[in-house]
């Protein structure tokens, strides 16, 4: 671990060095474990440690940026004065507005070391308990628990001091029989706080129930999205039009919206990084405080995420969603949080008389950006719903589909919120959407 | 740096090690990117490392460490063993790597001009200069990137392996993103998802005419905004050199992979549907089919000296005759077939473990000069250049996005259409293939973006095409 002394010693050692009119520094220091499995056996076990530092210089509006993870007093000059070179060979940007001014940061819980230092041993009896389990039921497992520590310390010449270390915990599994899977997922700040078992036992009951899968038509179905799938939903409009920079370039679906409605008013849209239960930051990659941010609140667009790259252009403040520099795709939204609504997942699928219930998605790719048009499989548990009630599983399945228009009228939220990461930590519930499009079947 | 990779195999080997592999590895990149007229990133990364992996009761560790010296050498090595022990207390039966395999070599990547050695200066100046020439009404981003890298590795193992390679690489592209009304359409050159990129030297981004080409570019993506939405149908697709990378790179590269086949990446990329007992006698295409993995050919981004288990670069048959007789292939995944690695296992750096990966997975050329192929084809849509792709976790259910589809009209391109997808599966869409063009027209095509594995990993692989055509090919409007 490096600690707040020694990166501080560090940052502090860049900002002495003369020659760029402003100067950031942004340490990113990482130590992390996984254990893979597959087959019910370990076949993959790894850790590793990096440290690098990131310079961004500014000379009068040209901005160059360096990195290495050389931390000697020469490896640090030499990636200041590779950022200055950077910067001396470019024209003026006129739209740069300065690095982020000093912030008060929110105040964060302290690190657990226990997930930091935990064990290879440890990480196999995790593994293990999820093998033995899948072995139990005659299924494979396969999968991988992580556990690691990251710290981010950032400092610029207009006085932006932060530091941050904190910890996560991941486990990932899928389980299968012949013709079936399952899916589970943890995420925690901690390795007490996984829920391992909970993941297992969700992943264990999909791939039993999936069994003897049949082939159901492509058209137009209600559909009951489970957590996993939604999260794939919000994924996909924060990629395309939950950032400043996509709403500005006139490509994200918010564009020209802002104060409009543009989903059901079922839809209420987070992002909130500051939540202590999922791998909290108090500050972004350029050292500005995070912010709760609002992006659809009750059906109406309220706004996107910010830097100060496109704050300033936007006349408006840093919402605290910089990547490290350079970045050309501009800010993120990373934690999001879809509110829940009252129905239960059972009620959703008694709503249907015929449709499918979707554990989750595989490998989705937007094929059309206005509209947030996805193309994408199911996977891990797909299930015929007939007169209100899962009827059998069915064959994976292609969809097409507008995402904006699937949480427009109709759409019903789930009262239940789940951690779900394959693209952050988001939290979300199931959803019902009236009409869902499948373009394709596997029958293979 | 010898006696820094020495110390990870005695004190790997000392604490119980039966094998022992170590790569110290450092790359130095850099890339430039200008976005609507604007120097948006110059950045120059410099990193090295140590990875060692090692093999103990029959089970693997790997540890990583940035501190590339004796100390670092000597933790990382304790490390990876403690790891193995652990992957011992759970493993089905110990891993067997066959036959040992003994290399002192060295490699570089012949270039002309070191890519890293041409001046900052010169390179915005080009990229800023392809920018300007892509203004014009309607395009709200313009996008151009320059990568420039050097990776010097070295690779011992306790079998008596010393390696050097130096592996040089440079890409460059463009990017016009056209919006009107509500509509968004992109073009890019020459390849998609920002560039096209080989192993060589600056050479390889002067022969693109990044400038000259600027213009096109962007009034296509105009012309993109109003063109006609593709219509719905079953027809002859020709697929453009481009595309027809990504679709040899999604529906024969990862598919072949053994470790894939095997289950290793069941939780994550999925499986594939080209399982050990196929080898030989599968139909995965049509009679015209021929598809190698070979990293030797020259410039290929998947083109190195020894893959990352020491085993030479290679070429080798994945697909003969339409049949599928080869899989992509580490020392242990080849052993438990009884055969030999064809040495595909690769690592993004020092700090993950190799796994196996695409090299250069080239379709060989057919005989059709590409007029010819066009004046057989007619009413046929030529699709070209990717804009998204998706495929399913066995490798057989597939649907591609097109950023242009022409009809092809009496012999040439025709009529433009907007937003074409095209969907298939696997061995039927190749089982359909009933023409490929002649070498005058194979290119090799750079995809440094190809993600695998937990940590994740990106590779650089390449893969050779010539334009090809395909019947009985569903299409759509992917809006």
């Amino acid at each position: 671990m490096l600690g707040k002394e020694r990166a501080r010693t560090i940052l502090e050692q860049v900002l002495a060095l003369g020659g760029a009119g402003e100067t950031e520094a942004l340490l990113l220091a990482d130590e992390a474990a996984l254990t893979r499995f597959a087959q019910n056996a370990i076949h993959q076990n790894v850790a590793q440690q990096d440290t690098v530092l990131r310079v961004r210089a500014v000379l009068d509006g040209r901005v160059g940026v360096a990195s290495g993870n050389d931390l000697s007093r020469e490896g640090v000059t030499a990636v200041f004065d590779r950022a200055l070179q950077a910067a001396r060979v470019q024209p003026p940007d006129p739209q740069f507005a300065g690095l982020p001014q000093p912030h008060p940061y929110p105040t964060l819980p302290e690190l657990e070391e226990a997930t930091a230092s935990v064990t290879p041993a440890a990480r196999a009896e995790f593994v293990g308990h999820a093998c033995a389990k899948a072995e139990g039921s005659h299924l494979v497992a396969a999968g991988a628990l992580e556990t690691g520590l990251r710290e981010v310390a950032v400092a610029n010449s207009n006085g932006v001091l932060g530091y941050h270390a904190g910890s996560s915990a991941e486990f990932v599994t899928v389980i299968m029989g012949a013709d079936s899977s399952g899916y589970g997922f943890a995420l925690a700040n901690t390795l007490s706080d996984l829920d391992v078992e909970a993941a297992v036992a969700r992943a264990v009951d999909k791939a039993l129930t999936g069994r003897a899968p049949q082939v159901f038509p492509a058209g137009h179905y209600p559909v009951v999205l489970e957590p996993d799938a939604t999260a794939d939903l919000l994924g996909s409009m924060a990629y395309t039009s939950f950032g400043a920079l996509q709403l500005e370039e006139g490509s994200s679906f918010l564009t020209r919206r802002l104060g409009q409605p543009v989903l059901s008013s079922a839809v209420t849209i987070t992002d909130d990084a500051l939540n202590p239960a999922i791998l909290p930051m108090p500050f972004d990659f350029e050292g500005s405080p995070k912010t709760r941010v609002s992006i659809i609140d009750g059906g109406v667009a309220t706004g996107v995420v910010h830097d100060t790259y496109t704050a300033s252009r936007a006349g408006t403040q840093s919402t605290g969603h910089a990547f490290p520099a350079p970045n050309p795709y501009g800010p993120r939204a990373t934690h999001l949080s879809l509110a829940p609504g009252t129905a239960s997942v059972s009620d959703l699928v008694a709503s249907i008389d015929e449709g499918l219930l979707i554990t989750r998605f595989h490998y989705t790719r937007v094929v059309h950006r206005p509209t947030v048009t996805v193309t994408g499989m199911t996977r891990d548990g797909t299930f015929l719903i007939r007169d209100g009630e899962i009827a059998h599983p069915v064959r994976n399945l292609r969809f097409t589909q507008s995402y904006v228009q699937a949480l427009q009228d109709g759409c019903v939220i789930g009262a239940e919120q789940r951690l779900c990461g394959e693209y952050g930590p988001y939290l979300c519930p199931a959803v019902y959407i009236p009409e869902f499009h499948f373009t394709g079947v596997t029958d293979f | 740096m010898r006696e820094i990779l020495e110390r990870a195999l005695n004190t790997a080997q000392l604490l119980g090690a039966g094998y022992v592999d170590a790569r110290l590895v450092a790359t130095d990149e850099e890339s430039i990117r200008t976005r609507n007229g604007a120097v948006r990133a110059v950045q120059r990364s410099q990193t090295t490392g140590l990875g060692v992996r090692v093999l103990v009761d029959g089970a693997w560790g790997f540890a990583g460490t940035s501190s590339a010296d004796l100390k670092g050498a000597e933790s990382a090595a304790r490390s990876a063993v403690e790891i193995a022990k652990a992957s011992a207390s759970l493993k089905h039966r110990a891993v067997d790597l066959g036959t040992p395999v003994v290399h002192r070599a060295t490699y570089v990547t012949p270039h002309q001009k070191d890519p890293l050695s041409v001046s900052l200066e010169d390179k915005v100046a080009l990229l800023l200069a392809a920018d300007a020439a892509m203004e014009m009404p309607k395009v709200a981003v313009r996008q151009a990137s320059l990568v420039s890298l050097r990776r010097k590795q070295v690779f011992a193992s306790s079998e008596g392996s010393y390696i050097e390679q130096e592996i040089v690489e440079a890409g460059g592209g463009l990017e016009a993103l056209a919006v009107d009304q509500g509509e968004v359409q992109q073009r890019s050159y020459p390849n998609s998802f920002g560039r096209n990129q080989a192993t060589a030297g600056y050479e390889f981004v002067e022969s693109m005419d990044l400038v000259g080409q600027a213009p096109r570019v962007a009034e296509e993506a105009v012309m993109l905004l109003t063109a006609p939405l593709c219509p719905e149908e079953e027809t002859t697709v020709i697929l453009g050199p481009t595309q027809l990378a990504l679709q040899v790179h999604e529906s024969c590269g990862h598919p072949t992979e053994l470790d894939r086949a095997l289950g290793s990446e069941a939780a994550y990329a999925g499986t594939s549907f080209l399982m050990p007992d196929m080898l030989g006698d599968f139909r995965y295409g049509s009679d015209i089919v021929n598809l190698v993995a070979d990293a030797t050919v020259p410039g290929g981004l998947g083109t190195f000296g020894y893959d990352d288990e020491g085993v030479p670069a290679q070429c080798s048959y994945l697909v003969r005759d339409g049949v599928f007789v080869g899989y992509l292939m580490s020392r242990e995944t080849a052993a438990t077939l009884g055969m030999a690695s064809n040495g595909a296992m690769r690592a993004s750096g020092w700090d993950r473990i190799p796994l196996v990966r695409m090299t250069n997975i080239n379709l060989e050329p057919g005989d059709w000069a590409f007029d010819d192929l066009l004046a057989d084809s007619d009413g046929a849509l030529y699709l070209e250049m990717n804009k998204s792709w998706s495929i399913d976790d066995k490798r057989l259910n597939f649907q591609f996005g097109t950023e242009v589809a022409y009809r092809v009209e009496g012999g040439r391109l025709g009529t433009l259409y907007r937003n074409a997808v095209y969907t298939g599966i696997t061995p039927r869409f190749w089982g359909d293939c009933d023409a490929i063009c002649n070498r005058d027209h194979w290119a090799m095509w750079g995809t440094a973006n190809c993600g695998k594995g937990q940590p994740g990993q990106v590779a650089h692989v390449g893969h050779g095409v010539a334009p090809a055509r395909f019947r009985r090919v569903q299409v759509r409007p992917g809006t």
